[in-house]
C-alpha cells in the first residue's frame, strides 16, 4: 500500500549545484525513504530539483521504497524527449507515475503515456493543476480519460476540490494526490506562536504543520499529500502524522475554522 | 501550449530565498576580485554626474553595455539558469540591452546633455544608492556580507546603476528608450523578492519610483517642451 505521506519537490529541491544544500536534501530523500518511502513528485517545472532527486537517490543506495512521480510539461510534439531527459535526471529506466503538469497539451501528452503504459515504460498515468486552477478542465479529464492519478490543490484554507472532484475520483477508482498542504509554508507560518487546540493530543499532533497535515489526510479519498521540505526534522515531524490518530468529521470542521481565519 | 495567464507570479519563482542568496555567494566567491572593479567604475559614473565630459559619458556607457553582456553570460546563462527555467529569455534582454548602450555609446550624434536639474538629481540618488548602498543591504538584513550585490555584477544594482546613470547625463527621450529594459528588470525582480518576502523588492520599486518622478518633475519644470 502507498505511504499517504510521500515528498513534494517544488522549490525545496531546485538548489542548483549547490554542494552544500543538495547534500542537505539527499539526507531529506535518505529519511524520507528510511521512514517508509512513497510518492517523491517532481517536475521539468522545478529547475533543478530533479537532477537533485537524482543525485539524491544516488547516495541513498536502496531505492525499493521510492514511488517515483514526475510531470510532463512542454509542448505536445516535445513530450517523448522530455520524459527522455527526466529520466536521466532522475537516473531511472521508468517511473511508476507520469503525470501532465498543470494540464498543458494534455490532448498530445495523455495519448502518449498511455501508449507507454501499454507497453510497460510507466505504471501509472495521471495530470495535475494547482492552486485551484482549471477544475473544470480537470473534471472533463477525469469523466473521459482512464487515467490513474489526479494532482490537485488540497489543504485545510482551500478545499474547493472537495466540491466535485474528490467524489468524483472515488467513483472512477482514480487516486487523488493533494499538492500544497501547506500552500507553500504560508499556512504554519501564520499559525506560528498560536498555541495548539486542546484537541491536537487526540490526532496525536504536536505541531501546526502535523495538524493541517492531518487535515489533508484525514479526508476519506485522499491517497497520497505531498508536503515538500529541505528538513530531515520537518520530513519525520510529516512522516509521524500518518502514524497519528483517525480525525473525526468534527476535528475537520474546527482546522477548516482556523485556517479559514488565516 | 503553456497558459501563462493562469500562473500567479509565484509559479514563476521556483525557488527559495536561501538558495538564491547561496548562488549569489557562490557567484561572488567566484568571480571575486571582479567587484573591486565594478566599484571602482560605479564611482567613476558618480563622478561624472557631478563633473560630466561627454567622452568619458561614452566609455561609461560601453562599460555598462559590457557589464549587461556579463551579466547575461556569467549570471544569468551560467548560474541563475541552474535555478530558473526563464533565466534564458532573461539573458536574451540583457543581451539587446548591452547592443543599444554601445549603439548609442559608439553611434549615436549628440545624445549627451545635461538634463534639467530635478531629473539629474534624481537620476544622481538612483545611481548612488545602486553603487554604494546596495551593496551594504546584508548588514541590515539577516544575510552574510557575502551574499553582497554589486553593480555590473549582478542584474538589480546595475539595472538601479544604469537608470539613474543615463537619466542624470543624457537628453531625456534617448535616456528614457535606454532605460525601457532595466525599468522592466527592476519591475520582475521586484516581483521576485516580493514572492521570496525580501527587503529588496521595496527598494527596486522605490528606486524606480524616484527616478519616475525626478522625470516627472523635471518635465513640469521644462514646461512640458516636446523638445525636453
Amino acid at each position: 500500500m502507498l505511504p499517504s505521506v510521500g515528498l513534494g519537490s517544488w522549490i525545496t529541491f531546485n538548489v542548483g549545484d549547490d554542494p552544500n544544500l543538495r547534500n542537505e536534501c539527499a539526507a531529506v530523500i535518505a529519511a524520507f525513504l528510511q521512514e517508509g518511502g512513497g510518492v517523491i513528485d517532481s517536475s521539468p517545472m522545478y529547475g533543478s530539483a530533479q537532477s537533485v532527486i537524482g543525485y539524491g537517490l544516488a547516495q541513498a543506495g536502496n531505492t525499493q521504497a521510492l514511488f517515483s512521480a514526475d510531470k510532463v510539461w512542454t509542448d505536445g510534439s516535445n513530450g517523448a524527449s522530455q520524459v527522455g531527459e527526466t529520466q536521466a535526471a532522475w537516473g531511472l529506466e521508468r517511473f511508476d507515475l507520469l503525470q501532465v503538469h498543470n494540464l498543458v497539451d494534455w490532448q498530445a501528452h495523455l495519448p502518449m503515456l498511455f501508449d507507454m503504459k501499454s507497453r510497460g515504460m510507466v505504471r501509472y498515468v495521471g495530470v495535475t493543476t494547482s492552486h485551484g486552477r482549471r477544475h473544470d478542465d480537470l473534471e472533463r479529464i477525469m469523466r473521459t480519460q482512464p487515467i490513474d492519478f489526479v494532482q490537485l490543490t488540497y489543504n485545510a484554507a482551500d478545499q474547493e476540490a472537495e466540491k466535485r472532484l474528490m467524489q468524483l475520483a472515488h467513483d472512477r477508482g482514480i487516486g487523488v494526490i493533494a499538492n500544497r498542504p501547506f500552500q507553500r509554508g504560508r499556512l504554519p507560518e501564520r499559525l506560528r506562536g498560536r498555541p495548539l487546540p486542546d484537541w491536537a493530543a487526540e490526532v496525536g499532533a504536536t505541531s501546526w504543520a502535523q495538524l493541517l497535515l492531518g487535515f489533508v489526510l484525514s479526508h476519506p479519498d485522499i491517497t497520497v499529500a505531498i508536503p515538500a521540505t529541505s528538513r530531515v526534522d520537518h520530513l519525520r515531524e510529516n512522516k509521524a502524522v500518518a502514524r497519528g490518530q483517525t480525525w473525526n468529521p468534527d476535528l475537520r470542521v474546527r482546522m477548516a475554522a482556523i485556517a479559514s481565519d488565516l | 501550449m503553456v497558459e501563462w495567464w493562469t500562473y500567479a507570479a509565484e509559479d514563476f519563482v521556483p525557488y527559495s530565498a536561501r538558495s538564491y542568496w547561496r548562488l549569489i555567494e557562490r557567484h561572488n566567491g567566484a568571480i571575486w576580485p571582479t567587484q573591486v572593479v565594478a566599484i571602482a567604475g560605479g564611482l567613476a559614473c558618480l563622478w561624472q554626474v557631478m563633473w560630466p565630459r561627454p567622452i568619458v559619458i561614452r566609455a561609461l556607457m560601453v562599460g555598462f553595455a559590457i557589464a549587461w553582456a556579463w551579466i547575461a553570460w556569467a549570471f544569468l546563462l551560467s548560474t541563475y539558469q541552474d535555478l530558473n527555467w526563464a533565466a534564458p529569455y532573461l539573458a536574451a534582454g540583457y543581451f539587446v540591452q548591452a547592443g543599444m548602450l554601445a549603439v548609442v555609446a559608439l553611434l549615436a550624434p549628440t545624445p549627451i546633455r545635461s538634463p534639467i536639474g530635478l531629473q539629474r538629481s534624481a537620476g544622481a540618488c538612483v545611481l548612488a544608492y545602486a553603487v554604494l548602498f546596495h551593496p551594504l543591504l546584508p548588514l541590515i538584513t539577516d544575510r552574510a556580507l557575502a551574499t553582497s550585490e554589486v553593480v555590473a555584477v549582478v542584474p538589480d544594482p546595475t539595472a538601479l546603476a544604469t537608470i539613474g546613470f543615463l537619466l542624470s547625463t543624457l537628453h531625456t527621450r534617448t535616456a528614457l528608450v535606454l532605460c525601457l529594459l532595466p525599468a522592466m528588470s527592476c519591475v520582475l525582480s521586484a516581483m521576485t523578492q516580493s514572492v521570496l518576502a525580501q527587503t529588496e523588492a521595496l527598494l527596486l520599486i522605490t528606486g524606480l519610483l524616484v527616478a519616475f518622478f525626478g522625470v516627472a518633475a523635471a518635465w513640469i519644470e521644462g514646461g512640458g517642451r516636446r523638445e525636453f
